[in-house]
């Protein structure tokens, strides 16, 4: 009888060894990842037409495994609950999860990707999905969020550019024109977003990276950085907007949801601003900001 | 028998969520999560206001080539000019033939941004912008174009002035419409952001509002007078849109004289209409076992219908704070319907709360439509069940 207990004792030892060694296992593997959500407009390689690839590999040489990544590709014109926007934003983050067994998922969005994301963080019972994704994600860094709308957008679609008879008359045929007018993202923001101002905080950090200003001087190459013509188009722009603005976004609505982690001239080297265009590229050291992030 | 069902439902949904925050299959799923207790929650029918110190109008062909007086009343106006033509248009504007003059018939140096440069934001398609160069040029501008446009060509012309002190502030008193809404908006006339201008001042003053649906099809508002501002009276619509097919938009155009100077401005606002197709009939609030509400509605369409509501409960000092929000929704015929709201344990604990605890802002959504049905507003503790005998939303 004694000899069974101790028998016992040891095989219950050996029990919980072996159960913390598997726990600790269950650790090791936890496998972390990267998703990239891209902002308006349909895609098919946003590796390479809209973040680019040495941005992603300077960002991803942070993270544990610099492989154990996705970019997503979605049409993002769209509503945000329609099949092709948050469906397949969906699809292809639960695909992610599944296929290399993420356990913790890093997200960075830019423009209205934020708002996707908001999306699916925001309305967990809508999409069987969504409830996984959400308790995966252990941050969302949010690159010039358009979370307030912009003032562009309510110009872009002024003059009822939309025509019952014919569709779309003028600017781009995109439902996210029009959604990202700024009382438009106010009903959504009241209604079926979180992370606003008076709206409960979202289930999981949504920290905003914000840009300021523009800068387009021909003899500042700093001014080439992500592309000198989009530099001037959004000089102009910027005129439309408040004196904080990156071009395309107001600050007040780059911050509206979620936290500010940094305004670019706080973290950029040289203290440059990051123009619309320029916060989803390679400038002034926004990957090194994100990597070290990861 | 309800009492029976509730009391089955919620003791399988307590045992399913003895394993985590979130249940999700095809049919039944909840969602909870925390919320600050320092949040101060916003109701729902908020109201929403715009200031407008823009215009746009359409113009055509002949008139661009002839030149158009902008009617800017400040310096340093920026102008966008978009081609309104079909998808398969191919024309291009073109910003070297366009031109701003000034009121003594002199080209005015201006900055110009071109259709490819605009289109690099990707907002603006056939769109170019121009603007004066030096920002101290006089304010009457006449833009003009010497492109080959046909007659008939369309454009859009859209003019902001950021120094302008004349306003439209366009007010929506609440974004989701409700059925025995008498007003969808008010609007006034301002000069800076708050003063009034008085109508009896203006010359010629012409107001005109505008529904545009989500479908572009448009209906023309009645506009009153209500002392210092005007009201949109909400329309009759045979049909109406829901939100899943996007917002409506209410469209303000002011056209009037002040001091002799021809002021032009437009603003819009965007609002929600629905079908009802659902209503609140009673909340009521358990905490025997677990903390849960209970969401009694009537449905009257099959449709997956949404309940979210927020848990209070007491912290140390004695005072009710937000704790969580819980979701949950359902496939259902009509008829009496009931959602189970759990309130995740572990959320409620990390809270650092204790009862008496409470439930409140009670909303119900038709996901389906994609639309806020029905709100109520009153709390509940566990011994109190909330009636929606009227409710706040139809």
């Amino acid at each position: 009888m004694k000899l069974t207990l101790t028998t016992l004792f040891k095989s219950t030892k050996r029990l919980a060894l072996g159960l913390s060694l598997l726990c600790l296992s269950g650790v090791a593997s936890a496998n972390y990842g990267v998703a990239f959500v891209h902002g308006t407009g349909s895609q098919n390689n946003a590796e390479d037409n809209y973040w680019t690839r040495s941005f992603i590999s300077s960002v991803m040489s942070g993270a544990p495994n610099s492989n154990r990544y996705v970019v997503v590709n979605c049409d993002f014109e769209k509503n945000m609950w329609d099949a092709a926007a948050t469906g397949c934003l969906a699809s292809q983050l639960t695909q992610f999860i599944q296929s290399q067994n993420i356990s913790q998922m890093y997200v960075i969005t830019h423009s209205h990707g934020g708002n996707m994301m908001r999306w699916v963080m925001s309305n967990p019972t809508t999409d069987s999905r969504f409830p996984n994704i959400i308790n995966k994600i252990v941050n969302v860094t949010a690159l010039a969020p358009s979370s307030g709308g912009t003032a562009l957008a309510d110009a872009a679609i002024a003059g009822n550019v939309f025509e019952s008879a014919v569709g779309w008359l003028l600017g781009y045929k995109s439902d996210a024109v029009k959604q990202q007018q700024r009382s438009w993202m106010s009903y959504y923001n009241n209604n079926n977003l979180l992370g606003t101002a008076g709206r409960p905080a979202l289930p999981k950090p949504f920290k905003s990276v914000v840009g300021t200003d523009v800068e387009s001087a021909v003899w500042d190459s700093d001014s080439y950085c992500g592309g000198y013509q989009n530099q001037v188009a959004l000089e102009f722009t910027q005129n439309w907007l408040d004196s904080c603005s990156d071009g395309f976004l107001e600050c007040s609505s780059q911050s509206a949801a979620g936290y500010v982690w940094f305004r670019d001239k706080d973290r950029m080297s040289g203290r440059e601003p990051l123009s619309h265009q320029q916060s989803r590229r390679q400038c002034f050291g926004l990957d090194t900001q994100l990597r070290n992030d990861i | 028998m309800k009492i029976f069902t509730t009391s089955l439902l919620a003791a399988t949904l307590s045992a399913l969520l003895a394993s985590g925050a979130a249940i999700a299959n095809q049919g039944y799923a909840t969602y909870t999560f925390p919320i600050k207790a320092d949040t101060t929650l916003n109701k729902s029918n908020k109201e929403e206001s715009v200031m407008s110190q823009s215009y746009w109008r359409e113009v055509t062909g002949a008139e661009l080539r002839k030149g158009i007086d902008l009617n800017t009343t400040a310096k340093s106006a920026l102008v966008l000019l978009s081609l309104k033509g079909s998808q398969a248009d191919q024309k291009v504007i073109d910003t070297d033939q366009l031109q701003l003059i000034s009121r003594n018939g002199r080209y005015v140096d201006s900055k110009k941004v071109s259709q490819e440069s605009l289109a690099q934001t990707g907002l603006f398609a056939r769109s170019v912008a121009i603007t004066a160069k030096h920002h101290e040029i006089d304010n009457d501008l006449t833009l003009r174009s010497n492109q080959a446009f046909n007659d008939d060509d369309r454009f859009i012309v859209t003019v902001k002035e950021s120094s302008s002190p004349y306003q439209l502030k366009l007010r929506a008193p609440t974004q989701n419409i409700t059925d025995d809404q008498d007003v969808l908006a008010t609007f006034s006339f301002t000069e800076g952001k708050s003063q009034i201008i008085d109508r009896s001042t203006l010359s010629d003053p012409q107001y005109k509002a505008q529904l545009v649906a989500p479908d572009g099809a448009i209906t023309d508002l009645i506009v009153e007078s209500a002392n210092e501002q005007l009201q949109v009276k909400s329309p009759a619509l045979s049909t109406v849109l829901s939100p899943v097919h996007g917002l409506y938009e209410v469209q303000v155009t002011m056209d009037a004289k002040v001091d002799g100077k021809q002021v032009l401005r437009n603003a819009k606002v965007a609002v929600a209409m629905k079908n009802t197709t659902a209503q609140l009939v009673n909340t009521r609030f358990e905490t025997s076992d677990t903390l849960r509400a209970i969401v009694s509605y009537e449905a009257i369409v099959p449709s997956r219908f949404e309940a979210r509501a927020v848990l209070y409960g007491t912290n140390h000092q004695g005072k009710l704070v937000p704790v969580a929000e819980a979701h949950a929704a359902h496939d259902v015929n009509s008829g009496k319907q009931m959602l189970i709201l759990p309130f995740n344990e572990e959320i409620v604990n990390a809270a650092g709360v204790k009862a008496p605890y409470e439930v409140g802002m009670v909303r119900l959504f038709d996901q389906g439509q994609l639309a806020l049905l029905d709100t109520s507003d009153s709390r509940v503790s566990s011994v109190d069940e909330i009636q929606n005998n009227r409710p706040t939303w139809r």
